[in-house]
């Protein structure tokens, strides 16, 4: 039986984001079941987006209008 | 959701969409006022769209993201011609970033520093690797970002995995660089 190719770095961050198709999904679950150097990769990789996550917080305190708000204010201009 | 639309499905794809589009506007346009405009303008845009026209079978989703995307684009250029002749920005808040409110001094120093590192990470990124992680932290698949910034959808794993290691490693080296600078300081007893 042919042995699955090893992940490159975009496809492990694929696989986070669940954008694989569901054969090579389930391959690289089975995959970092076996190895423990790839679930480290896989590892640094989600520190890598917690990174961003935590750093960029700030960014979403601009915390969005009431979605009410932003309906009324967009049917008004919808009657312009 | 196609564009022969009915009034009330628009209101529901209204409802489900504007504070994840606002939400990458404001991280690319910095104020709230432009950010509103921007996406009041790209639902009324896309409202307006008729079955066939601009973006074709692409989903209303990555459409919409693709139209707020292009008008923050124009937003940015005029600014920046603005500025180039030396005039006031039009609105009050144009820091890039709101800052939050601080718990205490201590907090608001810490957060203000991080603040700056990463404003300063991110300034340090292409428009191109900025746009893939704002677009992936408003929730867009891979397939929606492709049509949002018109690329090859095989290629999008990789640009974000490229703009995230680059976020990291421009983060890391500054904060790198905070710390060997304190320690300097606090040698030369400052």
């Amino acid at each position: 039986m042919k042995k699955p190719e090893k992940p490159e770095e975009s496809e492990l961050l694929a696989y986070l984001d669940e954008e694989l198709a569901p054969e090579r999904q389930a391959e690289i679950r089975r995959m970092l079941a076996a190895s423990w150097e790839l679930r480290a990769q896989l590892a640094r990789i989600e520190r890598r987006v917690e990174r961003y996550i935590e750093a960029t917080a700030f960014q979403s305190s601009g915390e969005p209008p009431d979605v009410d708000d932003l309906w009324r204010d967009f049917s008004g201009r919808l009657g312009r | 959701m196609n564009h022969d639309h009915t009034p009330t499905q628009f209101e529901e794809f209204y409802r489900q969409e504007a504070r994840a589009v606002y939400r990458f506007v404001y991280s690319r346009v910095g104020n709230h006022a432009d950010a509103l405009e921007v996406v009041q303008e790209s639902f009324l845009a896309l409202y307006r769209l008729k079955p066939g026209g601009e973006g074709g079978d692409c989903p209303d989703r990555a459409l919409l993201f693709r139209l707020a995307r292009n008008r923050a684009i124009d937003l940015l250029r005029r600014r920046r011609t603005r500025d180039a002749f030396g005039q006031e920005a039009a609105t009050g808040n144009v820091l890039p970033f709101r800052i939050a409110e601080p718990r205490t001094p201590e907090d608001a120093l810490l957060e203000k520093e991080r603040e700056q590192l990463a404003a300063a990470a991110l300034a340090g990124l292409s428009e191109r690797d900025r746009e893939c992680l704002a677009l992936r932290r408003s929730g867009l698949n891979y397939r929606e970002i492709a049509s949002a910034l018109n690329v090859n959808p095989t290629s999008v794993g990789q640009l974000i995995n490229r703009a995230l290691r680059r976020f990291a490693d421009a983060y890391e080296a500054l904060l790198g660089k905070k710390g060997t600078d304190e320690k300097a300081g606090k040698t030369r007893g400052e």
